[in-house]
Parts: C-alpha cells; sequence; structure tokens
C-alpha cells in the first residue's frame, strides 16, 4: 500500500513536468507576437540551409535560413575574420531579441549560445550590454565584445561582434569602455590562429545614455 | 539452559575500570535485577550484554539459544525521541527491522503480530496517534510493544519505570511480571529494590569492588547474615 | 497576472530553463527527504558542512586544471559525510564542532587557493556563483542534468527501499544495533547519500544555502503532521513546490535564484506556524 502512494507521488512529480515542457512548446509555435527561439530542431535548421542556398528576402521567412549565399564553412582556415562573400543586408525576419528578456534568462541564454554556438549560427540576435574593447598582441588587432552580466552583477558573459565597415577604426566612432550598447547582429563564425571564434556582425550599433 | 554467560569481565567508561572480574550465567527464563548505586557500572553491563559496547577484558558467550537479532530491549529514552514525529504503530513496527532482512515493507504476519502486542498492552486505541503528544507511561508501552516486537525470547530493561508516577509503575511491573510468566527471559536494571524483591527471582548487585550474583532467596540470605546492611562495598 | 503567464510559458521554451525546473525539483525532493531524518538525527548542519567541503574540492580541483570537477568533488565529499555522520559517541570533539571545523576551515582553505592560484578572471563572480549559486542553475549543460537525473533517482530509490531501516536508526539507533540490524551501514549509506545530493543541490542554491533546503521542509512538515509517512511526503511536496515557484519567480523578476527558493520556504514555515498556533488556540 504504501509503496504505491510513493509511486504514484513521484509519477505525478514527472508528469507535472513533462505537461510543462509540452505547454512550453505549443505555447511558442502559436503565438505570433513573442519573438520566437525555436532552436530545439537543429534538423529543420540544417535542412532549410541545404534547401534555400538562393534564397531572396522574402516576406515569409523559415526560421534558420541561412541571410547570405553560404559556402560550406568547413574550408581551409580563412585567414580574413569575415567571410567576403556575404551579403550583409540584415533581413526583416524571426530575431532573437535577448532586450526582451530578464536578466537572469539573458544570461542563462547567452552561456547557452556561448557552449552550443553551432545551434545558433546565421540567427539574427537583438542585445544590449556593456561595451568591452581588448588588444590582443599577437595579432595586433583589437576585439570588441558586449558583456552583460546576471541579475546580481556577479557574474558575467561576453559575447564578440564585428561591426561592418568600421572594423579598422577603433577607437574612432566606437563607444567608450563601458557604455551601454544596443544592436542586431547575426551569430556567425571565423577561424584565427587555429581556432574557432563565434561572433556577431553588426551592421548599426546605437550607444543609449 | 544457559542463555548469555559472561566470564571475567571487566567493564570501563571514559578510560576508568568500574567492573573487575564479573562471572555469571543467565539461564533460560530467570527474571534478574540489576542493582546497584549511581555509577556503578549497571547501564554499561547491560550495553555490553547487547553487542552495544565492548568489554575492556574478557568474553560473553551467547549460546546457540539466542542470536543476535532476537534480544528485545527498551532503553532509556532520549530527547530526541520524546518529540519524535511518529504514530505509534510506525514505531512499534520498527520493532521488526530485526527481522526483515532487506525486505523493504513489513509482512502482512508482522502487521498482524504487531496488532496483538498493542492489543495486549493496551495500546490499540492509540495507533494513529503521534507519540509525543502521549504521557511518559504511555510511551513506555510503546517502546516495550516494540521491544516485544524484536523478541519473544528475552527482554532487556533499562530503569522502565523511571519518571514514572506509582499507578503507572505499578501496572508496567505487572505486564512484565506476566510475560515472564509466559515464558520470557528478562533482565532488568532498577533502582526500586522492594519491586525487585516482589517481581525477580534473580538478583545481580553491581559495587565497586565486589559484586553478587544469585538468586533471590541467596540474595536475602546474606543480606540477612551481613546484618542486613548492603554488604556489597560501594 | 495573464502577462506573467505568457512570459513564464515563454520562458519554459527555452531549454535551459526546462534543465533549471527538472534538476531543481530532484534536488528539492532528494534533500527535502533526507532533510527529516538528518533533522531529527541532530545533523541539520551538515548540509551546510558538507558544501563547504565541496566548495574547497571545487577549488582545489580548479587549480590543479581538472575540468569535470565532479570527479573529484563527488569522492571527497562521500567520505567526509561517513567520517561526519559516525557516531560522535567516543570522538574527543563532538559532531557540532567538528562539522563546524572542517566547513569553515575548507571555506577558508578553498577561497584562499582560489584568490592566490587561480587564473580566472572573475574570481569573486565563481566564488559567489559557488556559494549562492545564482545563475548556476541557468548555466547547466545536458551533461550536468543527466548526472543529475540519475544520481537523484538513485537517492530516491534508496531511501524509498530502505525507508524502514532508515527510520529505525533515525528513531532509535541504539535499540537498532542490539536488536541485530546493522545500523553502522544503515548509517554510513545515509551518509553517502546525503554527500551526493549535497554536491547536486550546490548548483541549485549554492553552498550557504543548502541547509535551507535540508531543513525548511521538514520542519514545517513535522510541525502539521502526525506521523512519520506524511511528515515525509509533506516534506517532499512542500520542498518541490517551493523550488519551482521560487525558481520560477527568480527567472521572472531577475531575482538571484538561491535566495528566492529560501524565500519560498520560509513562506511556507511561516504558513505552517500558523496552522499549528491556530490549532492550539481552540
Amino acid at each position: 500500500m504504501k509503496a504505491n502512494k510513493t509511486q504514484i507521488f513521484l509519477l505525478s512529480i514527472f508528469c507535472v513536468l513533462i505537461l510543462l515542457m509540452g505547454c512550453g512548446e505549443k505555447e511558442r509555435e502559436k503565438s505570433g507576437i513573442i519573438t520566437s527561439n525555436a532552436y530545439s530542431d537543429i534538423t529543420d535548421i540544417t535542412e532549410s540551409m541545404e534547401q534555400e542556398e538562393e534564397s531572396e528576402s522574402s516576406e515569409t521567412f523559415e526560421f534558420g535560413d541561412p541571410i547570405f549565399t553560404e559556402e560550406e564553412e568547413e574550408a581551409s582556415p580563412l585567414l580574413e575574420p569575415i567571410d567576403p562573400e556575404a551579403e550583409t543586408t540584415l533581413v526583416d525576419g524571426e530575431v532573437l531579441d535577448l532586450t526582451l528578456l530578464g536578466s537572469s534568462m539573458v544570461y542563462g541564454e547567452v552561456f547557452s549560445m556561448v557552449n552550443y554556438p553551432e545551434q545558433y549560427l546565421n540567427k539574427q540576435v537583438k542585445v544590449a550590454g556593456a561595451y568591452f574593447p581588448s588588444y590582443y598582441e599577437e595579432t595586433d588587432k583589437y576585439y570588441h565584445y558586449v558583456v552583460i552580466s546576471d541579475a546580481t552583477a556577479c557574474c558575467q558573459s561576453g559575447l564578440e561582434f564585428i561591426w561592418l565597415g568600421h572594423e579598422e577604426e577603433y577607437p574612432d566612432n566606437y563607444p567608450k569602455d563601458g557604455d551601454t550598447i544596443i544592436f542586431t547582429g547575426i551569430y556567425k563564425k571565423y577561424e584565427e590562429l587555429g581556432i574557432t571564434y563565434y561572433y556577431l556582425e553588426v551592421e548599426s550599433l546605437e550607444i543609449l545614455d | 539452559m544457559k542463555l548469555i554467560t559472561c566470564e571475567n569481565i571487566s567493564l570501563g567508561y571514559e578510560g576508568k575500570l568500574i567492573l573487575n572480574n564479573l562471572n555469571f550465567t543467565i539461564q533460560k527464563g530467570i527474571y534478574l535485577s540489576i542493582i546497584g548505586e549511581n555509577g556503578s557500572g549497571k547501564t554499561t553491563l547491560l550495553k555490553t550484554l547487547l553487542g552495544l559496547k565492548n568489554p575492556v577484558e574478557g568474553t560473553i558467550f551467547t549460546g546457540d539459544l539466542i542470536q543476535k537479532n532476537q534480544f528485545g530491549y527498551l532503553p532509556q529514552q532520549t530527547i530526541i525521541q520524546k518529540d519524535f514525529p511518529a504514530s505509534v504503530e510506525e514505531i512499534v513496527l520498527s520493532g521488526f527491522i530485526n527481522q526483515s532482512g532487506l525486505r523493504p515493507f513489513y509482512t502482512k504476519g508482522e502487521k498482524k503480530r504487531a496488532r496483538e502486542i498493542m492489543e495486549k498492552l493496551k495500546l490499540s486505541t492509540m495507533k494513529s496517534k503521534c507519540y509525543r503528544e502521549l504521557s511518559g507511561g504511555q510511551q513506555q508501552r510503546v517502546l516495550l510493544a516494540r521491544a516485544l516486537c524484536a523478541s519473544t525470547q528475552v527482554l532487556f530493561l533499562d530503569e522502565p519505570v523511571a519518571s514514572l508516577d506509582p499507578i503507572v509503575t505499578k501496572e508496567l511491573y505487572e505486564i512484565v511480571k506476566q510475560l515472564h510468566q509466559e515464558g520470557m527471559t528478562i533482565i532488568m536494571i532498577s533502582h526500586d529494590v522492594s519491586a525487585v524483591l516482589e517481581y525477580s527471582s534473580h538478583i545481580l548487585q553491581l559495587g565497586q569492588n565486589d559484586y553478587f550474583f544469585g538468586t533471590k532467596e541467596e540474595y536475602l540470605q546474606k543480606k540477612m547474615e551481613m546484618g542486613g546492611t548492603d554488604w556489597v562495598t560501594v | 497576472m495573464g502577462n506573467s503567464i505568457e512570459t513564464l510559458l515563454y520562458y519554459l521554451s527555452f531549454p535551459f530553463v526546462r534543465y533549471a525546473l527538472i534538476v531543481g525539483v530532484l534536488i528539492a525532493l532528494s534533500s527535502s527527504l533526507l532533510g527529516v531524518n538528518l533533522v531529527l538525527k541532530r545533523y541539520s548542519y551538515i548540509g551546510d558542512g558538507l558544501s563547504h567541503v565541496a566548495f574547497g574540492t571545487v577549488s582545489v580541483a580548479t587549480i590543479l586544471g581538472i575540468s569535470s570537477e565532479m570527479i573529484v568533488v563527488m569522492p571527497v565529499t562521500i567520505v567526509t559525510a561517513v567520517l561526519l555522520l559516525r557516531t560522535s559517541k567516543n570522538r574527543k570533539i563532538h559532531g557540532d564542532a567538528a562539522i563546524g571545523m572542517i566547513s569553515v576551515g575548507s571555506l577558508a582553505i578553498g577561497y584562499l587557493l582560489l584568490n592566490v592560484f587561480s587564473n580566472s578572471a572573475n574570481i569573486t563572480g565563481d566564488v559567489c556563483s559557488t556559494l549562492f549559486g545564482s545563475t548556476s542553475i541557468l548555466t547547466l549543460t545536458i551533461t550536468d542534468v543527466w548526472i543529475c537525473v540519475v544520481m537523484s533517482f538513485v537517492v530516491l530509490v534508496i531511501y524509498f527501499l530502505f525507508y524502514h531501516k532508515i527510520f529505525a536508526i533515525t528513531f532509535d539507533e541504539d535499540f537498532a544495533k542490539a536488536t541485530g540490524v546493522k545500523a553502522d551501514a544503515y548509517n554510513t549509506l545515509l551518509s553517502i547519500v546525503t554527500a551526493i545530493i549535497i554536491v547536486l543541490a550546490m548548483n541549485l542554491v549554492g553552498s550557504l544555502l543548502i541547509s535551507a533546503l535540508v531543513i525548511f521542509p521538514a520542519i514545517s512538515a513535522m510541525g502539521i503532521f502526525k506521523n512519520f509517512k506524511m511528515v515525509v511526503l509533506a516534506s517532499g511536496i512542500i520542498s518541490v513546490i517551493c523550488g519551482v515557484v521560487g525558481l520560477l519567480v527568480s527567472i521572472l523578476y531577475s531575482t538571484p535564484v538561491g535566495s528566492t527558493i529560501v524565500v519560498a520556504n520560509i513562506v511556507v514555515f511561516a504558513i505552517t506556524r500558523l496552522i499549528t498556533f491556530r490549532k492550539e488556540r481552540n
């Protein structure tokens, strides 16, 4: 008798969990106003990437479609940090808008982006955070980051970004160290000195007061 | 039939030797009372007999008649227990743990036996009550019921009537007497000399340099010979 | 209210939020069940002690560059638990002082080592995260989740299978031993299982707040219920509810996770006291 009670109890806990997961999925699909972040279907993304090699900007957008025509990125290490064949116009489509999330969520999501970057490739991401530049002697270059803190400002995560057309200009036109900036960028990757880096390709950025 | 034999037992407590060269045999079916002043080592001896402590020296033999999990034990209550959030039935049933091996549940037989024992000790109406809401006497009866679940042969009791009022004390003694008459071997630590003389068959008196083990009659005889005083030096 | 629910459901579509919930529920459940026994044995603060040992071990592992700390932290914490929970009757240093010494010592040594030897850019953040579990629950990898699921499952199964034995050694260890029960073995089992859950729970609420998960649900339940089975069940339910509510509220309003869960527990505790007070009035 006692065995059954505990089993039922445990079972109901798991059922509640499963229900919660189910609810989450459904809500995501039907809500139009909420910007989506559906990346749990990796296969969908890769399929659509293969199908739509010549996609032009269109009204209806398959989430995960590449914004530009893409070469296979398993090519030899690029010395240029930016794929020269990339079209860099931002297209109206679905955006992962981090500025709508609470700071705990942003932190968690950025962590996810840093640790599972392949799932986010070619997504548009809108982010706000503190600007942080860093000079690296070996490549004699400046690297630019947007830094996101968690709710208690105790932990921080950073995303590298590259401002198109302004790559060599630093410090002209760039924000001051610590300024709050906001922008929408496309998540991409490059290789440098044998290591793959992920970054946000940014057309325009805004400095918030 | 020999139940427990103690050979040249020496017992210590926190580095001090309190008992030396104890020799006695507990036969099946006796009612042994262990008496002595505070600090004479009664509880230590009981715990040693139960295997909770090791003697400093000497050996304790338990015959084939008794194996470890056939002991019943009614210890002095701890503060933790007095406030424990458990029902009477749960506590009584826990007496069967020694017989359940790795089984994660109690058998129907065990549950039935527990109910019978509670009936016998007039606890049936209280079986769902919370232990911490019972009176001292009721709590002792619950613990006694638990001990009876653990063993049908031997019962060790450590000052079972301490802090109980006279009426409840008498009730408990009568229950123990009945158990003894039904064949249970009783080993009890007691401070109540008159009760000891009324109910026991054998007496073990512990003193600092000496001890006495024998039947109640032998004890009374010896006491008379010694002029009525306590000859076991304290 | 409706807006909050909408936001919540949106948040639940993020995998890391779901991971946090799964892990949160399992840890809250396991720690509250064990908590009943630990509180009754007067070992309430063992959670704190063990979690500080785990913190110290994590620090050492970080410095030594061991990437998967769990491999080191688990065994060390388990050994410490077994040594601490061994009956302190014959010890020169009693249980509470022993816990205190090991607890504070590990915390101090761990923090010292991290500051002197670590190359991490954000030591304070790392420490803060480990101590308060600020966002570690939201940054779990799928491996973390699986480890937690498996270990919690193991703990729950063990607790269920040995429920009566653990009850017996909690209520009266001497009686158990005297009547031939292998009380020492079950004590060791309890210690091991406690250590496992403490290490896992550090992810949820951090080292400093673990004791709350162990103590509050148990005490709340004990105030209301009359038999042990109900106390255990209630403790589990209370803990899971507080854990889920605390987690969701902290995600919605960007409050620190650990503290929010503890506050939820405090609220429930206050409610149970009120109920008891009302009952006694009548």
